[in-house]
């Protein structure tokens, strides 16, 4: 069925259940996709299609036995490469972990196994997520299907490519400072960073312990929310997973879309964002205007520390999860003839540039004589930010802010490290304050490359935005386009 | 900021890696560059007065200010984060 790649996850999971479509033949479609497409994209560090075909035939068979009662039973799903996955490689796009075969599933994982979603593949992404442009995997650039001289974005640049061209309907990602919301704008796809502890981090490879999220890309708000169902919940093996989180998907994916006040900050309206991106973002703010949503600017001075909270903070903790890669239980190791040369050479050989600038980072921040001024003031920036956003949200229900100063930069642009680090202003508050942001494509600039907003609720507030998102996509068509080249 | 070599060999120490010369001059130039971006943090009071405890360490989850933060930061092995109480929901 030519057309089926054109199909939303959602109404893919109907048709299965209703035996319209068989999920071998869905499946077989994604992995014959992925082998035609991918050479050109790498968005894939590896693809799985044995056992995908495999657990589709079983996954069929509890189907035909209604034996599976899941939103996207049968629908095949690709996982970031950062997520324990039982059996395949799981390499974070780093030497360090190149032949990593994890014997376990990470709880997102193991979620989507139980609900019938056969994983059609590992997604490339920047090392252990460091990045913001997957130029930083081992294995080579994720292009965007747009336009194949521009990156993805990152980390999950693998995951959002994917889903834009078509070789997997829905997608699990990371975002720890805009890893899920950047690429998904740049891809014109739509992607959900969740409520810190609302999905258990059970099985994702580290890279910032407090700032971690697990979440979901797809062509639209309905499809991630699905997705969303399925992997949240609380895991006692996650000792800051949520406890009482209840999602209401019938309200998320209801057409009837609840009234919310909507606030801009207004900083973010200034300064260096791109005239295309600003109009962008005030056309989305028009059109939930005329729609019925309440829409005024707010004062938002705190934004000046996000940035430098978050390197600060994420750093430090990078730099103390990439500890454990020392050669000795896992991983890479390199020939030495002393365990300190055994450190030294393994995790100078195993780790690209910019872990290892993280690392540096990390510790700089965390050493004696500069631990006050950095590291202690971050963290005091990152509950003064989390502060101002309650009052805020006492005043509106959603904010609707950019994601990205520009759109897709070119592979091989070359910005140097604080340029990309400057460039993370619009989300990295989110992942500060461990709030929830929903990306949605929102227009093209002049080239034709998708542009991206996104809406931050209150903490758990999925539901509601992911109404609003739905109510915004009844209007909009921006999350139907597909790139020229993805065409089946 | 102005840092120079001997800080970053010094990092390079306490991270167990080895840049070499040409890793060393762009590890300076970019942690120089970075740093730099980070000075709004002194804006910040460091007495407290911004209304949080001394100790700084109030955490995503909103444990009480009087209390210290359970989050224990091993730097040779994984971070726990332990939080105290229920989780605000």
């Amino acid at each position: 069925m030519s057309s089926l790649p054109l199909m939303s996850a959602y109404e893919l999971s109907r048709l299965i259940k209703n035996g319209e479509l068989s999920v071998r033949e869905v499946c077989e479609n994604y992995i014959d996709r992925a082998r035609r497409l991918d050479g050109s994209l790498h968005a894939f560090n590896t693809l799985c299609p044995e056992t995908a075909l495999a657990d589709a035939d079983r996954i069929q068979k509890q189907i035909s036995d209604a034996e599976l009662d899941s939103p996207l039973a049968g629908v095949p799903v690709s996982v970031k490469d950062n997520l324990c996955t039982s059996g395949v490689l799981t390499t974070c796009s780093s030497k360090m972990l190149a032949d990593y075969i994890p014997p376990y599933d990470a709880f997102a994982v193991k979620k989507l196994r139980e609900n019938g979603m056969p994983i059609l593949g590992k997604t490339n992404m920047d090392e252990f997520a460091m990045g913001s442009t997957t130029e930083t995997s081992c294995t080579g650039a994720v292009k965007n299907p747009w336009n194949t001289a521009k990156t993805a974005g990152g980390s999950s640049g693998g995951s959002a490519a994917c889903v834009a061209a078509m070789l997997s309907p829905v997608s699990l990602g990371t975002d720890t400072g805009g890893s899920i919301r950047q690429p998904s704008s740049f891809c014109g796809v739509t992607g959900l960073k969740p409520t810190y502890g609302a999905v258990s981090r059970y099985g994702l490879i580290a890279f910032a312990s407090s700032l971690d999220t697990v979440g979901t890309i797809g062509r639209d708000a309905v499809d991630c929310a699905a997705l969303f169902s399925i992997i949240c919940g609380h895991d006692k093996k996650d000792c800051t997973s949520a406890k009482n989180f209840r999602f209401d998907f019938n309200k998320a994916v209801s057409k009837k879309t609840e009234k919310k006040r909507i606030g801009i900050p207004e900083e973010y309206l200034t300064g260096n964002i791109s005239p295309e991106i600003k109009s962008a973002v005030l056309n989305a703010a028009k059109i939930l205007s005329e729609n019925g949503m309440e829409v005024d600017t707010f004062s938002f001075p705190v934004s000046d520390y996000a940035v430098s909270a978050y390197y600060i903070i994420s750093s430090a903790e990078a730099s103390s999860n990439l500890a454990r890669y020392d050669g000795i239980r896992y991983g890479f190791h390199a020939d030495s003839d002393s365990i300190d040369s055994l450190y030294i050479r393994t995790r100078s050989e195993g780790f690209g540039a910019e872990a290892k600038r993280r690392i540096l980072l990390g510790n700089f921040v965390l050493s004696k004589g500069y631990y006050d001024a950095y590291y202690k003031k971050a963290v005091r920036a990152k509950q003064i930010i989390a502060d101002k956003l309650e009052e805020v949200f006492s005043r509106f229900d959603v904010i609707l802010a950019p994601v990205y100063p520009r759109t897709a930069p070119d592979l091989g642009e070359n910005l140097s490290p604080a340029e990309l680090y400057t460039a993370d202003v619009y989300t990295v508050t989110a992942n500060l304050a461990g709030l929830p942001a929903l990306a949605l494509p929102c227009g093209f600039d002049g080239e034709g490359i998708p542009l991206g907003v996104q809406l931050i609720g209150r903490r758990f507030s999925e539901a509601g935005l992911f109404n609003l998102g739905r109510g915004f996509q009844l209007i909009t068509d921006y999350h139907k386009r597909i790139p020229e080249g993805g065409r089946p | 900021m102005d840092i120079d070599i001997s800080l970053v060999k010094e990092l390079e120490s306490l991270g167990r890696i080895c840049l070499d010369g040409d890793g060393e001059a762009a590890a300076l130039r970019d942690l120089g560059e970075i740093l730099d971006k980070m000075t709004v943090l002194e804006k910040l009071d460091s007495d407290g007065n911004d209304g949080l405890c001394a100790d700084g360490l109030c955490n995503v989850l909103r444990a009480d200010c009087t209390e210290k933060s359970s989050i224990v930061f091993d730097k040779e092995y994984s971070v726990t984060g332990m939080f105290k109480g229920e989780r605000d929901e």
